[in-house]
């Protein structure tokens, strides 16, 4: 039955992503605005179609600490399932995509299109730099920057991994720095393609002020975002 | 933004805590390194105050002529190491009879806060126990959970949402390492 689900979820999803994605490229002459407002749409039905063929339903909470202004995101990540979630939950965000992403057709592009930050992380100080630059334009047309801290997706349970990366916006831009956590590496495969019904909680936390100094901005990001996720990874395994 | 004014809680943070309370000086044990780490508080200029429950008072064990001799201790054992306390404040209500200044309210933290003219956003409470982070978090400040005393219990049981964010340090010496930091 879980198999099953997940193939008709798939099929769905490849689907509408297709169509979605394709009968949109002429309106990459539109502006960015059109993109971004495109790309969410796709989130809700790709979250349509979690809940009602997957049973994958969401629970949203500190809805309040979700900045309408420019603001640093810094979430978990353990599956791509944030990606889609935080893009649609917050007005406007810019998500910090690895360069290499440029290279995939039409996901690319529209991370091209929708103004996303994209970020060659092969040469550190010149990709501070870009970054920081980039990440001023946005926090000035109020803009939300998503960072995953850890740089990449971690499974559930994993030696947490931060990287002070993240403290060079937040040290230069002056922004307060909202901690993301969830539990969606218990329902999204990260790897094979079973998707498990149930409820992915994603809690924003009150923000950081900005001022702190790199040792305790990143020690009190990681307490901050581990604490949250320990207790919604237990309270989704109960 | 190193902070202007640090509030520590006493008992777990400082010295070691008793479950039946500290009623004389002579229970009295100062944690590893806790003098030291107040030293270097005062050694760079930032004002430092306790906002501690004392509610043995308030239950009849001790007066507090007896606390201001345990205090007198403790502040002997700290300028030892060069440490200074600018001001102590407790507040002597039982649980049950608990007022505006017994944590988890922020009474206490708001009158240092005031005495010192400092903003919340310049201060830092470190504290053991839940109701420290939650008075801390009323009073609008940063607040620092330290893993000694019932720290590591705190920290085990889960810090609910509205006390976060949070910083975790093993003990009062990392703590004040980390806020004195580059």
């Amino acid at each position: 039955m879980l198999l099953l689900r997940s193939i008709l979820f798939q099929t769905y999803w490849w689907g509408i992503s297709a169509v979605m994605t394709i009968s949109h490229v002429p309106l990459f002459l539109a502006p960015r605005k059109w993109t971004v407002h495109q790309i969410k749409m796709w989130g809700r039905v790709s979250l349509w179609g979690l809940r009602n063929i997957v049973g994958l339903d969401v629970e949203v909470r500190g809805r309040e600490h979700i900045p309408q202004g420019g603001a640093l995101i810094a979430s978990k990540h353990q599956t791509m399932w944030e990606t889609i979630a935080l893009f649609n939950l917050n007005p406007d965000p810019a998500i910090i995509f690895k360069r290499e992403l440029t290279y995939v057709p039409f996901y690319g592009w529209y991370a091209m299109k929708a103004g996303m930050i994209l970020i060659d992380r092969s040469t550190k100080a010149t990709a501070m730099r870009r970054m920081i630059r980039r990440g001023q334009e946005c926090i000035d047309q109020n803009r939300q920057i998503v960072v995953f801290p850890e740089g990449t997706r971690r499974p559930v349970g994993a030696e947490p991994d931060y990287k002070s990366g993240i403290y060079g916006l937040y040290g230069q831009l002056n922004v307060p720095c909202v901690p993301v956590a969830h539990n969606s590496g218990l329902y999204w495969p990260r790897r094979g393609y079973t998707w498990r019904p149930g409820k992915v909680i994603i809690e924003f936390l009150p923000p950081i002020a900005p001022g702190l100094k790199r040792q305790e901005f990143m020690d009190t990001l990681q307490n901050t975002i581990e604490a949250a996720t320990d207790r919604l990874v237990a309270e989704g395994q109960n | 933004m190193r902070p202007k004014l640090v509030l520590l809680d006493r008992d777990g943070v400082l010295n070691e805590d008793r479950d039946d309370f500290i009623k004389n000086p002579g229970e009295l044990i100062m944690l590893p390194d806790s003098a030291a780490a107040v030293g270097k508080l005062t050694a760079a200029g930032i004002k430092t105050a306790i906002v501690t429950n004392q509610s043995g008072i308030g239950r009849g064990l001790f007066d507090e002529a007896m606390l201001t001799r345990i205090h007198e201790q403790l502040r002997n054992e700290t300028a030892r190491f060069g440490g200074h306390y600018d001001a102590i404040f407790f507040c002597p209500d039982p649980p049950w009879a608990a007022g505006p200044n017994r944590k988890p309210e922020p009474g206490m933290l708001r009158q240092a806060m005031s005495r010192f003219r400092a903003t919340p956003g310049e201060c830092v409470l470190i504290g053991d126990s839940l109701r420290d982070l939650q008075a801390a978090q009323k009073a609008g400040c940063r607040r620092i959970l330290v893993r000694t005393g019932n720290g590591a219990k705190t920290q085990a049981q889960g810090l609910p949402p509205e006390v976060l964010p949070v910083s975790v340090y093993n003990d009062l010496g990392a703590a004040v390492d980390t806020l004195l930091g580059e």
